[in-house]
């Protein structure tokens, strides 16, 4: 007894160090390229440099004034808005056509999942770019169409259009992405189970419905998860959009490209710092609540 | 050669862009020079002038006609016989030329020249450097209107402590005084950047006008015309391009902003009856439809241009190579013409974000050596004529606006003489306009209230008060005093 426990505590501290050493690189550049900026930003943002009198401590005063600050809350309402409409359209996209290439009744199914993965593999940098000639007022795709059918273009960079227009591009981005996580889950669901539900005499709908999708709540879950994170840290497309549709997109368009400019054209790294992490708690919130809503339904199955 | 003009145009963009305008300021005192008699003494109160005083008592020579101030010819020659390194930031397209030049002339003296990024995303660099205290280049090429920004952090090297107050009738006033702030020379000027109107000539003949419009007044009644005839703009109205409203103000003889070094005072008066005036009149040409408001230098605007939608154009010396690599319209097609003027017969131009500069910084070792780069760049007469006719900034020297040699050099693309008219402008723009030393954020929030105002077709009015009221809040947060 003795022995065996003295063997199993030298084995597990044999582990211990293995393990230390494995995750030891990891953990360096963690705590060097992650946690150490973290800690800083958080201790610039307690500070509040001017042009005119330099840097002086101000405690919370940073986050009070971005809690009044109504660019804050147009970049909010923004994201929100962002949030409710586009994240559970794509996601319904997303998961109606991994549902359907999941029946194994598309032809060419492996064509067209990799036909729809593909725009995810071009950097949203060139997307964006692409949508911004497709766009364009004067000669873009859209707006050629439209003429040539003698109908009415609208002006899809305009202050009434940005927003459905970036969804759009985002959707198409992502998409395909969320449709792979949720093939590869659905891939994972025991055939027995739509077997079962298949001699229960459930029909593609209905074994969708009751069988394949709480199946994979999982990667439901981790699919929303990612992408509030992502609607609260839009940035690239708006910002490359910007200089098309300069009224449209002002700094203060979203949240990250407001504390963008904030630091690189007001100069107020401070106040910056301060916003980055207000916007870092605020996206705890709608994922929490995703999360308690998951728990529940979990705890109530 | 394609390169070249594509390289202009991203200049241009950036000069228009982000960056904020120039300075020119300081130039109250540069007509009370002449009669101090001491070169940088000027208005300026004890700043320049002590430096410049203490300078001149160790020239030897102290004659009757106050020396130039600086250093003897002695320290300069053994300043550039002495192996030295000097870095050097420039997006101009003609450093690299003046380098080869200078390192020729001075084989001692080696210039890295580095291309950190056009206008503001320089400036970024320069501060990051400024703010880790190492890394900070010798040398800055940069707009006017930036350095202001850089006097407010006390950054540069007042040039009249080595000289460069000798250097001033060389220069055309409006050019000298965009390196001046408050009586410091702190950037001596590379090129200028007058602005004119180019106009599209065979709309202009398709409408049946045969001159472009000389005021304010023809130019509204001949938009009316051209759109009834040709269905073209006259005019864009962009709302992401502060730089074109900058030029607006300053040839209206509207001066918003002023600051003085050492002064934690601004004034900011984006919205005072004059700029309501001036944007009614702006308002009722884009009411009507005759002005339109694309967001500029992007693919839409020249698209714009490429569909005959836009007939004039007021731009700096680098709109023709602009319009030919960015544009599809045919050679010949775009002429150069003065501005409109608000009273006829006027003579009032204006300076497209004041110009560009050199500067030395502060933190420089080699102050002398870098000067003498500088004043090679700007004065060097081998050099001047072919800088503006290849490199697309206007003349800063008075010899090279009097020389034949670069004013009546064609421009092959307008199938013009254009530098007339650029020298015509060159000596009507007045150094009166001053910049604030944040102009980066001045010029950014044009686009969120009038830029915005303009591209959706709402109040202008309006757009300038909420313009107003921005500044007029970062200015507070930042400490200042305003109005």
């Amino acid at each position: 007894m003795t022995v065996q426990g003295r063997r199993a505590g030298g084995r597990q501290r044999h582990e211990r160090i293995a393990g230390l050493a494995f995750t030891l690189p990891f953990l360096v550049l963690f705590v060097a390229l992650f946690v150490v900026p973290l800690l800083y930003s958080a201790w610039l943002s307690t500070f509040r440099s001017q042009l005119i009198g330099g840097q002086v401590f101000a405690g919370l005063a940073n986050y009070i004034r971005a809690a009044q600050d109504p660019s804050i809350w147009h970049g909010i309402s923004n994201v929100v808005l962002f949030l409710v409409i586009a994240v559970p359209a794509q996601l319904a996209v997303a998961l109606f056509l991994a549902l359907v290439f999941d029946t194994g009744l598309v032809k060419a199914a492996r064509f067209g999942r990799l036909g729809i993965f593909i725009p995810f593999a071009v950097p949203s940098v060139i997307a964006t770019m692409m949508w911004a000639f497709i766009y364009g007022t004067q000669h873009g795709l859209v707006t050629q169409t439209l003429r040539a059918l003698g109908l009415p273009a609208p002006d899809l960079l305009s202050s009434r259009w940005i927003l459905p227009s970036i969804m759009n591009i985002t959707a198409w981005e992502y998409v395909g992405y969320n449709m792979i996580v949720f093939y590869a889950a659905l891939r994972t669901v025991p055939p027995e189970l739509i077997e079962a539900a298949a001699i229960d005499g459930a029909g593609l709908w209905r074994t969708a419905w009751s069988v394949k999708i709480p199946a994979i709540r999982g990667a439901l879950l981790l699919v929303i998860i990612f992408s509030i994170i992502f609607s609260f840290q839009l940035f690239n497309e708006p910002q490359l959009l910007a200089p098309t549709a300069s009224a449209a997109i002002g700094h203060d368009f979203t949240p990250n490209l407001y504390a963008y400019n904030v630091a690189f054209l007001n100069q107020d790294v401070n106040y910056a710092a301060a916003i980055a992490f207000a916007l870092g708690l605020i996206t705890l919130i709608p994922s929490a609540f995703v999360l308690r809503v998951f728990n529940r339904e979990e705890v109530a199955s | 050669m394609n390169g070249t003009w594509q390289g202009r145009g991203m200049a241009a963009r950036a000069v228009a862009l982000l960056a904020a305008g120039i300075l020119v300021a300081g130039c109250a005192s540069s007509t009370a020079t002449p009669a101090a008699g001491t070169p940088g003494a000027s208005t300026a109160p004890s700043a320049s002038a002590a430096p410049a005083t203490a300078a001149a008592s160790e020239a030897p020579t102290a004659s009757p006609t106050p020396a130039p101030t600086g250093p003897s010819q002695a320290e300069i020659d053994a300043a550039l016989n002495t192996p030295t390194t000097l870095t050097y930031w420039s997006w101009d397209l003609s450093a690299k030329a003046s380098v080869d030049e200078f390192e020729k002339l001075h084989p001692a003296i080696k210039i890295n020249l580095t291309n950190v990024g056009v206008g503001p995303a320089e400036y970024q660099k320069v501060r990051t450097a400024l703010a880790a205290g190492t890394g900070v280049p010798d040398i800055v090429f940069m707009e006017g209107s930036t350095v202001p920004a850089f006097a407010l952090t006390n950054s540069l090297l007042d040039l009249g402590s080595l000289g460069a107050s000798s250097l001033q009738d060389l220069f055309l006033p409006a050019a000298w005084s965009s390196g001046v702030v408050g009586g410091q020379v702190l950037g001596l000027p590379v090129g200028s950047n007058a602005t004119a109107s180019y106009y599209r000539k065979d709309l202009f003949t398709q409408a049946g006008i045969s001159t472009p419009p000389a005021t304010w007044d023809e130019f509204a009644a001949d938009a009316k015309i051209l759109k009834d005839k040709t269905g073209a703009g006259i005019a864009d109205f962009t709302p992401n391009d502060a730089g074109l409203i900058y030029a607006w103000m300053y040839e209206a003889g509207i001066t918003p902003f002023d600051w003085t070094p050492g002064s934690t005072h601004v004034t900011v008066q984006l919205n005072s009856p004059d700029m309501k005036k001036l944007m009614a009149y702006w308002q009722g040409l884009i009411d009507a439809g005759y002005v339109g408001s694309t967001a500029g230098w992007v693919d839409a605007y020249w698209q714009a241009f490429n569909s005959n939608s836009i007939a004039t154009w007021q731009a700096g010396v680098w709109g023709s190579p602009v319009l030919q690599g960015d544009t599809k319209t045919a050679t010949g097609a775009w002429n150069v013409a003065p501005w409109p003027q608000w009273t006829a017969g006027g003579q009032a131009g204006a300076l497209w974000q004041g110009g560009v500069d050199d500067v030395v910084m502060k933190a420089s070792a080699n102050p002398i050596a870098a000067y003498e780069f500088l004043k090679f760049r700007s004065t060097s007469p081998q050099f001047a004529v072919e800088k503006y006719t290849k490199w697309g900034w206007d003349p800063v020297l008075k010899s090279v606006v009097a020389d034949p040699a670069w004013l009546y050099t064609k421009d092959p693309y307008l199938d013009q003489n254009a530098n007339v008219v650029w020298a015509q402008e060159l000596s009507s723009v007045g150094p009166s306009w001053h910049w604030l030393p944040f102009m980066e954020y001045v010029t950014s929030s044009y686009v969120d209230t009038l830029g915005k105002a303009a591209a959706d077709k709402t109040d202008l009015g309006a757009g300038l008060d909420a313009w107003q009221q921005a500044v007029v809040t970062y200015a507070q947060q930042q400490g200042f005093t305003v109005n």
